[in-house]
């Protein structure tokens, strides 16, 4: 009986353990970065208004490309297939599978425009925790966009690809 | 004031009235479509005079056209105008990485 009160409370013990541990916020804030944050708030603001400035310019720029390769590459040239009665599914799909990721890109980034918009505005002076907690999902949002980049970049590579194989075909 | 007189003010006053709610309306829409955020005529997002200068010559006309036969020919200037195109993306090395973010940027 002793025996099984024991393990019992081993048990009980080794639960509260594995809470007490996952109950820890993984971006934890310590005191030294709180500090941190507080006295360098002002420059940290700069900071975030520069990103702000230099990741509108790369999505305008990076946008209008992947406009372009859509409406004078892609398009015109599905069409023109079409019209030659040359039927190729693969570039089709990839033309809507770019559309997609274009669309989705540009979604990307309006939610981390918000989220960085959001933090330049924050009083991370006298709340650095709270500031610090919003870093968490805003990076999660930039790795996104990044994520969308990487895909668009993909999907043209596969497009340059396709027509090369059509064009060994013609 | 005369009839006249008072009819003028109240046609000012829902003129005012109107060009404020469409006004406010407008700017609702241009925030919340995200628009906002790729607006560079923004004060303080305006491009400078070396990023416009690249622009004028980066600038091609090129497209491809949907009536006309496809061809070896046809496609392969196709794909030299699609090159130039994958070079410009290509100048933008790691876009939105992380690095901008991280603990070490702040001083963290």
């Amino acid at each position: 009986m002793k025996k099984k009160c024991l393990s019992f409370n081993y048990i009980i013990l080794a639960l509260f353990c594995q809470i007490a541990i996952l109950s820890q916020p993984v971006n934890a804030i310590t005191e030294s970065q709180s500090r941190i944050i507080s006295e360098n708030c002002t420059n940290i603001h700069q900071t975030l208004e520069t990103l702000q400035k230099i990741d509108s310019r790369t999505r305008t720029y990076l946008g209008s490309y992947y406009e372009r390769i859509l409406s004078k590459y892609m398009i015109p040239l599905n069409a023109a297939l079409a019209k030659n009665s040359i039927f190729n599914s693969d570039l089709a799909d990839n033309q809507v599978r770019f559309k997609d990721a274009k669309n989705d890109f540009a979604a990307q980034f309006t939610n981390y425009q918000r989220a960085l918009e959001e933090l330049v505005h924050y009083d991370c002076y006298t709340d650095p925790s709270g500031f610090y907690s919003r870093l968490s999902p805003l990076r999660a949002a930039r790795e996104r966009v990044r994520v969308g980049t990487i895909t668009l970049n993909n999907l043209i590579v596969e497009h340059r690809t396709l027509v090369k194989n059509l064009e060994e075909t013609l | 004031m005369t009839r006249g007189g008072r009819n003028l003010l109240i046609l000012g006053f829902a003129s005012m009235a109107f060009a404020i709610a469409t006004t406010a309306v407008s700017l609702v829409i241009y925030h919340n479509s995200g628009d906002i955020y790729i607006d560079r005529s923004r004060p303080g997002f305006l491009p400078d005079e070396t990023e416009i200068e690249s622009d004028a010559t980066s600038a091609t006309d090129y497209e491809f056209s949907e009536n006309g036969a496809v061809t070896k020919k046809a496609l392969d200037e196709y794909l030299d105008n699609l090159k130039n195109e994958t070079d410009a993306i290509q100048k933008f090395n790691a876009p939105f990485s992380a690095d901008s973010l991280s603990d070490e940027k702040f001083g963290l």
